[in-house]
């Protein structure tokens, strides 16, 4: 069996990561399809629609907001940037953390020293609170927030990258390594790397769900995709106003979507975890090879 | 068996520790101290003495895994402290390691196969890739393995498999001399002796010369031509593995040698044996 083939199987092991993954899948496909999905324009009100419509009306799913435009179809424009605001900021501070924490776990010292140094400034402020701040001094705007969101999780992922190189560099095979003249370079990006990477990505996957949130928060509060974009964020709180006035569909529909979101990045990272363990793809592959030999008998 | 030395080491001292700066204080251990012996070609060289006495640390610095504070290593005449870097790691193919450790040897996310593949691609990296496969798979027949060990990872082998493989990955390059760091402390008994028996067939096969590290004497007279014992950094004895036996100078070495006796009664006997001779 291919590695990638055994990889999956491991990976569709974990029940839960299977449904996480389903999830996201889904909500790409809609994202990329959105033009064809969406029954009406996400920012314009269709003929004959008139304001806050109940969900199950005619036409209009899950009702019209207080504009007049679709809910259902702004909520499937909006996957758009759901999506993007949790896989762009957490990719990135990974890679840039992959970066500052294999060399300051690697070479220790001053390097290192100096870089968990100001890490651990970043520390000192609630994640949320920087974040708010930083997107307020980029200005608001989609491509601020995600700038924002970068900056506030490097920290976190810097420390965890840190703390396992600092681990993995003690052990023999680095030695080893050394003892044949390989490389520094090689020795992190080759050796180290492979070891960390796991757990960093299931860190992500968590931080992803939670940058969902964040960003739909600072949308909440006009830092965000600005008007009249689709947001979940900004619908949400667009409709908060009338959750007490009778029409709080305004403001479920999109939080539920965030929630689900949000929900379904959290859930797949320890199906990647085992995806990624020689340890737990060797099992998958035993019981595949049981399974075999029990039909054959 | 030849008189020329191979490696030559004199007054070998390392210090541990930070320079200190603004957040941390500074502070120093001496780990090894002053230590000199030399190694003839073709020699086993015990070096025992207790846990933390300074013995990686000097494995390590012949090595030059980490840098000796003070002192001279000479291999073959040379002078390896004062090398550069590319000069120090074409000699590195001369030169090899084996760990206590079999399960930290071995990075666990990569096949032994690939892993004892790595030396060879680093020295030999002109030949061509199905050479480097068989020659990856003559080597594990070498040291006793099949060849469908080469797919699997770290974790699907026994203590003793994975030593096995650490020999490969070693002798792969056409080593002269090796470090043998405890290779066999955390072996069960039975698997102890094949390792060491494997260690004396390839010393005889591939003319090796070992620096061969332990905690305690058992092994030693087994194994060892000669023997230097190592107090909290410090060489306190060195002597003729026979002579060590026969005539223990240093207290310390006396203490080694009552915990072996003891656990071993027939090893007096042997003694006898060997001086009638
Ligand atoms: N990287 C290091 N930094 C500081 N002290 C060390 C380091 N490595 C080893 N030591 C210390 O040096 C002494 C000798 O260690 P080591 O050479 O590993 O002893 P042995 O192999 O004989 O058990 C020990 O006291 C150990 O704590
Ligand atoms: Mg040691």
């Amino acid at each position: 069996m291919k590695g990638w083939k055994i990889a999956c199987s491991a990976f569709f092991t974990d029940k839960v990561a299977t449904v996480g993954a389903v999830i996201i899948i889904f909500a790409f496909l809609v994202a990329l399809f959105a033009p064809i999905l969406a029954p009406y324009h996400p920012n314009e009100v269709a003929e004959g629609s008139i304001r806050l419509m109940p969900p199950g009306t005619d036409g209009h799913l899950l009702g019209t907001d207080q504009q007049g435009r679709d809910i259902l179809s702004r909520i499937i424009f909006g996957t758009q940037t759901s999506l993007i605001s949790a896989v762009v900021p957490v990719v990135m501070a990974a890679v840039i953390s992959i970066g500052l924490g294999i060399i300051a776990g690697f070479y220790q010292g001053v390097v290192g020293n100096i870089i968990m140094r100001i890490m651990d400034v970043f520390f000192a402020f609630p994640a949320v609170l920087l974040a708010i701040a930083i997107a307020a001094i980029l200005g608001p705007g989609l491509l601020n927030v995600i700038i924002a969101m970068i900056i506030v999780r490097i920290p976190y992922m810097t420390r965890v990258v840190y703390t396992d190189t600092l681990q993995e560099s003690q052990k023999e095979y680095i030695e080893a390594a050394k003892a044949f003249g390989v490389g520094r370079i090689e020795i992190m990006f080759k050796q180290i790397l492979p070891n960390v990477l796991p757990s960093l990505i299931v860190y992500s996957t968590t931080l992803a769900g939670v940058t969902i949130v964040t960003v739909a928060g600072l949308s909440f509060i006009g830092l965000g995709v600005q008007p009249p974009e689709a947001d979940w964020g900004r619908m949400a709180s667009d409709g908060s106003d009338l959750l007490m006035l009778g029409h709080p569909f305004v403001t479920f529909f999109p939080g539920i979507a965030i929630l689900i979101l949000s929900f379904a990045f959290s859930m797949i990272g320890d199906g990647l975890r085992n995806a990624l363990d020689p340890y737990e793809r060797s099992k998958v592959k035993k019981e595949k090879v049981n399974a075999k030999k029990a039909m054959v008998a | 068996m030849q008189n020329e030395s191979l490696l030559d080491v004199q007054g070998l001292t390392k210090v541990y520790g930070n320079k200190g700066s603004l957040f941390v204080p500074r502070k120093e251990m001496l780990a090894v101290n002053n230590v000199s012996f030399s190694i003839k070609k073709g020699e086993t060289f015990g070096l025992i003495g207790e846990s933390g006495s300074g013995k990686t640390t000097i494995g390590r610095m012949v090595l030059r895994l980490i840098e000796a504070t003070a002192g001279d290593i000479q291999y073959e005449g040379k002078s390896i402290l004062s090398m550069k870097k590319g000069e120090m790691d074409k000699l590195r193919s001369e030169m090899q390691i084996i760990f206590q450790d079999s399960g930290s040897a071995f990075n666990p996310r990569k096949t032994i196969g690939e892993q004892i593949l790595h030396p060879l691609n680093k020295f030999h990296s002109n030949s061509d890739a199905g050479y480097q496969y068989n020659k990856v798979i003559e080597m594990l027949d070498v040291v006793g393995l099949r060849a469908d060990f080469y797919h699997r990872y770290p974790h699907e082998l026994s203590g003793g498999q994975r030593q096995r493989a650490g020999i490969a990955r070693a002798l792969i390059v056409k080593p002269k001399f090796l470090v043998l760091d405890e290779p066999v402390s955390a072996l069960d008994v039975s698997v102890k002796a094949q390792i060491i028996n494997l260690l004396i067939d390839l010393q005889k096969e591939f003319q090796l010369t070992y620096l061969f590290i332990a905690h305690n004497l058992d092994l030693v007279a087994y194994f060892c031509d000669k023997v230097a014992v190592l107090s909290k950094g410090e060489l306190i004895e060195t002597a003729p593995t026979i002579e060590l036996f026969r005539k223990p100078k240093h207290e310390v070495t006396q203490k080694l040698l009552s915990s072996i006796l003891t656990l071993d009664g027939d090893l007096g006997e042997y003694y006898r044996k060997q001086s009638a001779i």
